[in-house]
């Protein structure tokens, strides 16, 4: 449904006005006779979906299986400086507005520097409490280990999704936002 | 077009969404997998209003007959925030933090509240021993600069002692009071002159509880004093966080209610497996000798033993009695009351004498236990879950051993307090103008003797003192009365030790009793209370 070609950003339709541009990866895609690449939607919606979900339920105590490994962390990234709930929320504020960001394709560059933040920040407690992560590190992870190893795969997503979108030229930027404008229902 | 359909499907995929994690909650609370405790759901009804309305709603005028009775006993004293009685103390409170074993916690718990997620625990550590050991490594150091900072926050440990006074084997007293005001209040004195709402709601009160370092764990931490001569029982994880300064001495002199003649019978050494039976032998009857081999022999507890589950680097043989009540009188060590759940709930407790315990009818501040048979039966050597036991290894005391440590235990006597009389008033001659002038305080306008009379200075009682008048906190309850005779020995003061000297223990009195007393009457119950 988000295929109209006025939309993608990152597709490199040939018979988009953006498209002849210099994009030297997919322009060499293209002309390799390869079928053009298609705005990954259902990437981006379920990377929203995931973020907001997982997001929103750290505002009720209880409810996150990760609210103990985002408590830790965040309170000690400031150090201590804020209590165990209000860290969590903060961190809920954050992830629900990235998933937000992610479904409805809004704010792209302030989404994808939340973005890249939340995930070095998924990181930091490999750095802070390795042993919670690691039965014998770095080869043998636990539960949680898992949990946040898997998180390249996230990073690659929204590496996919958020960058082409929010730092492709500018000029394309301008056509898609000009041309994207929901018209008035 | 498209466009704005994909929003619309988005704006109603996200409502669906968040009203169904909303709704799950709901159903979530109260049940045995949540920390919210069921109380927490009528909260919006003020549980006492409720009778009164729904007779409004039955019929239709008659609600002013029945009324009278409620505004006349009401608004006598206007009700403060905390005062109503029922769940109205959660208020301003949030959920404990979800934690495992090792993790921090904050230190002021006192505005947290919740449920466990079990009231038992289990002998695993959430990590490998040799990762334990790192963790610790890396936590205990931050853990203990912050602290530091924590602690020199809350007093200023200035180390100045009262020119003169000293414990009963001759350590100095520390001078008080210590507890910082907040901006805004400029001497102790003041603040006894404030409304218990306006310090509670300006956030002014300096004696709020003291929480464990590191609740988690919590268990026993031993002042670093006795560290070095016991250096087996250092913990890799928490250090004690009170100054050696505003510790009781060590080793403590030892007083026997059979042998007052030979004053500090271990002529200042610390009795131990070693050395008990040169010093005793022909001293003690052969009952009380093995209630004080037994009071000295280590046992396992949940963090001081021969597993893993463990917070020394090295195995260890366990703990005595005596390595916290040191020669039957107290080193300062403190631990958690094993009397609540989860483990964030319980009330930080400093180690209390046993010198005079033969006169006490109450034993340990909340629980409330009437005999020191019983007490040496049931001590908190597994945190109050006897399950442990069975990985750890048992105390294994049978009730005619824990009769005779009772049997020692009831022949510790009080210090020496040479300037009372036998029916311990002061004796004019002894004492100076300011002990007298506090001694008329203590009977008179301070009213210290309702609660602290007798021999021991005790009433035996459990009083709720109500504190969280003075602060947004989780209410501790009611707390026994401790003695005050040989008082002087013993900081820091209160359960959880949270006035350093007892000119912080006074001024703590003078606020919470609202006693308006002057600077100067605080100073004379002080000289007053070191005669005891
Ligand atoms: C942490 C070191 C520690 C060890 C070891 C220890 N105690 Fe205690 N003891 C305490 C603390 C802390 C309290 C206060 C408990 C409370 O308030 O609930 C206490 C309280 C007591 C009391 C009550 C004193 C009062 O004034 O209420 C008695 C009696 C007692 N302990 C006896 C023993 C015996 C017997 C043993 C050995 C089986 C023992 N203790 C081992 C720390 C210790
Ligand atoms: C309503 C009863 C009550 C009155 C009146 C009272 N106290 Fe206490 N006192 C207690 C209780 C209860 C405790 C233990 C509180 C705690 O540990 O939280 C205590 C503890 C103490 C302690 C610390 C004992 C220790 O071992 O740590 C001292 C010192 C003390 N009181 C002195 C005084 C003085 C001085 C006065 C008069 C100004 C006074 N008390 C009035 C009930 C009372």
């Amino acid at each position: 449904m988000d295929q109209t070609p006025t939309s993608q950003s990152t597709a490199v339709d040939p018979a988009t006005p953006s498209g002849p541009e210099k994009q030297p990866l997919q322009n060499a895609a293209t002309s390799s006779g390869d079928p053009p690449m298609q705005d990954p939607v259902l990437l981006r919606l379920a990377l929203g979906y995931v973020y907001f979900h997982f997001g929103f339920l750290k505002f009720f105590p209880d409810l996150s299986p990760a609210e103990w490994l985002a408590e830790q962390t965040v309170m000690k990234l400031l150090h201590q400086g804020l209590n165990p709930e209000h860290s969590l929320h903060l961190l809920a504020v954050f992830e629900c507005a990235i998933g937000l960001g992610l479904i409805f394709k809004v704010f792209p560059r302030i989404i994808s520097v939340m973005f890249f933040l939340h995930m070095a920040g998924t990181y930091l407690p490999a750095i802070y409490m390795p042993e919670m992560l690691f039965k014998i590190a770095p080869f043998a992870p636990t539960l949680e280990g898992q949990y946040i190893i898997k998180n390249f795969v996230f990073l690659a997503a929204g590496w996919t999704v958020l960058v082409p979108h929010a730092f492709g030229n500018a000029q394309r930027r301008r056509t898609s936002r000009e041309t994207s404008q929901p018209p008035p229902p | 077009m498209k466009e704005s359909l994909a929003r619309l499907l988005g704006t109603v995929f996200v409502i669906i969404l968040s009203v169904g994690i909303t709704l799950t909650y709901e159903r979530y609370k109260g049940t045995g997998l949540s920390r919210v405790p069921e109380k927490h759901l009528p909260r919006e009804v003020p549980p006492s209003k409720e009778p009164i309305r729904s007779e409004d709603r039955n019929s239709a005028a008659p609600a002013p007959v029945p009324d009278p009775p409620a505004p006349t006993a009401g608004p006598a004293e206007s009700p403060p925030a905390p005062a109503s009685g029922g769940s109205d103390h959660l208020e301003g409170l949030t959920i404990y933090p979800m934690v495992t074993k090792g993790m921090r916690t904050p230190f002021d718990l006192w505005h947290y509240y919740g449920r466990g997620v079990s009231s038992f625990t289990s002998p695993d550590l959430p990590m490998r021993f040799e990762q334990w050991l790192d963790f610790h490594k890396r936590q205990k150091p931050e853990l203990m600069k912050d602290v530091t900072a924590y602690m020199n926050g809350r007093y200023h440990f200035t180390g100045e002692a009262i020119p003169g006074a000293v414990m009963s084997g001759g350590k100095a007293i520390m001078k008080g009071p210590v507890a910082t005001l907040a901006p805004g209040v400029a001497t102790h004195e003041g603040l006894a002159q404030l409304s218990p709402e306006e310090i509670r709601t300006k956030d002014l009160f300096p004696y709020k509880p003291l929480a464990h370092p590191i609740q988690t764990v919590a268990h026993m931490v031993f002042p670093q004093s006795w560290i070095k001569v016991h250096p087996d029982h250092e913990r890799i994880d928490v250090d004690m966080d009170i100054p050696e300064a505003y510790l009781p001495e060590f080793p403590p002199p030892m007083f026997l209610t059979t042998h007052k003649e030979l004053g500090d019978v271990t002529n200042g050494r610390e009795v131990t497996l070693d050395n008990y039976y040169e010093i005793f032998d022909g001293l003690l009857t052969p009952e009380q000798m093995e209630g004080l081999k037994e009071l000295l022999r280590p046992s396992a507890t949940t963090w001081f033993n021969h597993t893993n589950h463990r917070i020394t680097e090295k195995p260890s043989k366990g703990v005595a009695c005596f390595d916290c009540h040191v020669n039957g009188h107290s080193n300062g060590a403190f631990e958690l009351g094993p009397d609540s759940r989860p483990n964030m709930a319980r009330l930080r407790v400093d180690t209390p004498t046993m010198r005079g315990n033969y006169n006490l009818m109450q034993l340990s501040s909340k629980r409330s236990i009437r005999s020191m048979d019983h007490f040496a039966e049931v001590e908190e050597y597994f945190d109050g879950d006897p399950g442990m036991q069975q990985a750890i290894g048992p105390r294994a005391v049978k009730r005619e051993v824990t009769n005779r440590m009772g049997d020692l235990n009831s022949i510790l006597d009080y210090p020496p307090a040479p300037k009372l009389n036998p029916l311990l008033r002061l004796i004019p001659g002894k004492a100076t103008e300011a002990e007298l002038r506090g001694e008329a305080l203590f009977h008179g306008k301070a009213g210290c003797v309702q609660c602290h009379s007798g021999p021991a200075f005790v009433d035996d009682y459990m009083h709720d003192l109500q504190v969280e008048r003075f602060y947004v906190g989780r209410p501790e309850g009611p707390i026994k009365t401790f003695p005050l005779r040989g008082i002087k020995d013993s900081p820091p003061y209160l359960h959880d030790g949270r006035c350093p000297t007892l000119h912080d223990v006074v001024n703590f009195f003078n606020v919470v009793l609202e006693l308006k007393l002057t600077q100067a009457e605080e100073n004379d119950l002080v000289s007053y209370l070191l005669c005891l």
